[in-house]
């Protein structure tokens, strides 16, 4: 993916534990890391957006569009 | 022993990550502690980056009957998101879910769970539900998950799961793997003694010094010395322990555990690592120092210098 840590805080609320850790990598191990952290907060976006979509669906039809102001803020 | 919680560590960031603990082998040479913060903040930051849905999932979970919210969990949001909305629930309809779940589902939530945020459900959990999860958790070897609860759950809970499990090597595993030691004395207080001396046992007969000399560190004075007594009474047992010590570096387990014994316990040491070289001799001195038992070890140093002059 290709994410370095700058634009892996822009993704994530990373604190300094997190920039800390990531700064005393040498470079490559610090890349890899980013792309797996990357990588871990798209799939959990594409979980819960396909759990939003489906989680819907559990609601009776009069609640069913209040679920969906809830799921989407 | 480093070596062992730093691995556990990199299985803990592993399931955070959503990956096989062997692609995070190039982090072998990172400390414990480093890896817990950078977990810690990682996982912080998954929850707090999507806490408003995860806030709006919950508040949903309450408008379902239970019977749908629990079809809900299981069929569609899975362990991962479950475990996320777990903290967000009120507590007795988490609860209540919980009781609806299956237990092997509830394995692989409390898996991911972060025990900080969903500290009141772990704790008010029924304490036969906290021996089934235990139970698939320990079918598993998944020490490392139940570890990770030892803080949060309630004494009722700990003593049924404890009773539960009949390996002594098994709760000896559980308790290194603790997230936080300043409970592990009141835990280790909910065993009957002769599972206490049963650890020592285990840890001789199933090679997990490393877990048992960790332990014993933590541990207040009363049950350092008691423990110590378990060990220097035994030959065979001081053997193995002060072996494991040698190779771990635990040397200052073993001063703390020593300076509570009498003198013929502190002879016996004596005599032992008089047999096996100046060098262990030296790093027991020097840990001695460090741990400020110097003056509690004197009956050791006495014997020390009738063995070897």
């Amino acid at each position: 993916m290709g994410s370095d840590p700058a634009s892996l805080r822009r993704l994530l609320p990373l604190d300094e534990r997190a920039t800390d850790f990531l700064a005393q990598l040498d470079e490559a191990d610090r890349q890899r890391l980013s792309d797996q952290v990357a990588d871990a907060a798209a799939a959990q976006r594409q979980s819960l957006e396909d759990a939003i979509e489906q989680a819907a669906g559990f609601v009776p039809g009069p609640l069913r569009r209040t679920a969906r102001k809830l799921l989407l803020g | 022993m480093s070596d062992l919680t730093a691995h556990a560590e990199r299985i803990k960031l592993a399931r955070v990550l959503g990956l096989a603990p062997a692609e995070l082998d190039y982090l072998g040479d990172r400390n414990s502690q480093a890896l817990r913060d950078f977990r810690e903040s990682l996982s912080d930051a998954l929850f707090n980056r999507y806490r408003a849905r995860f806030e709006g999932m919950a508040k949903l979970s309450s408008l379902l009957p239970l019977a749908a919210n629990a079809r809900l969990s299981e069929l569609v949001l899975g362990p991962t998101l479950s475990a996320r909305i777990a903290g967000e629930l009120p507590v007795k309809r988490a609860i209540a879910l919980a009781n609806r779940l299956p237990v092997a589902f509830l394995a692989e939530v409390s898996r991911e769970l972060d025990p900080r945020r969903a500290a009141a459900v772990v704790a008010s959990m029924p304490p036969p539900r906290v021996v089934e999860v235990a139970l698939a958790l320990l079918a598993e070897d998944d020490f490392i998950t139940m570890g990770r609860f030892l803080d949060s759950l309630s004494e009722a809970a700990l003593a049924a799961t404890i009773e539960a499990i009949e390996s002594d090597a098994a709760l000896l595993r559980i308790g290194f793997f603790a997230e936080d030691t300043h409970r592990l004395s009141d835990i280790v207080r909910l065993m009957p003694a002769g599972r206490r001396r049963g650890t020592v046992t285990a840890a001789a007969e199933q090679d997990c010094w490393p877990e048992a000399l960790s332990l014993m560190l933590h541990l207040d004075d009363d049950l350092q010395a008691e423990f110590g007594q378990f060990i220097f009474e035994d030959a065979a047992l001081l053997a193995g322990a002060v072996d494991a010590v040698a190779e771990h570096g635990a040397w200052p387990v073993l001063v703390r555990l020593a300076a509570h014994q009498n003198d013929n316990a502190q002879t016996r040491l004596a005599e032992h690592i008089a047999g096996r070289g100046a060098g262990d001799h030296d790093q027991l001195t020097a840990a001695a120092e460090a741990e400020r038992v110097t003056d509690a070890l004197a009956p050791y140093a006495a014997a020390y210098r009738k063995q070897r002059p």
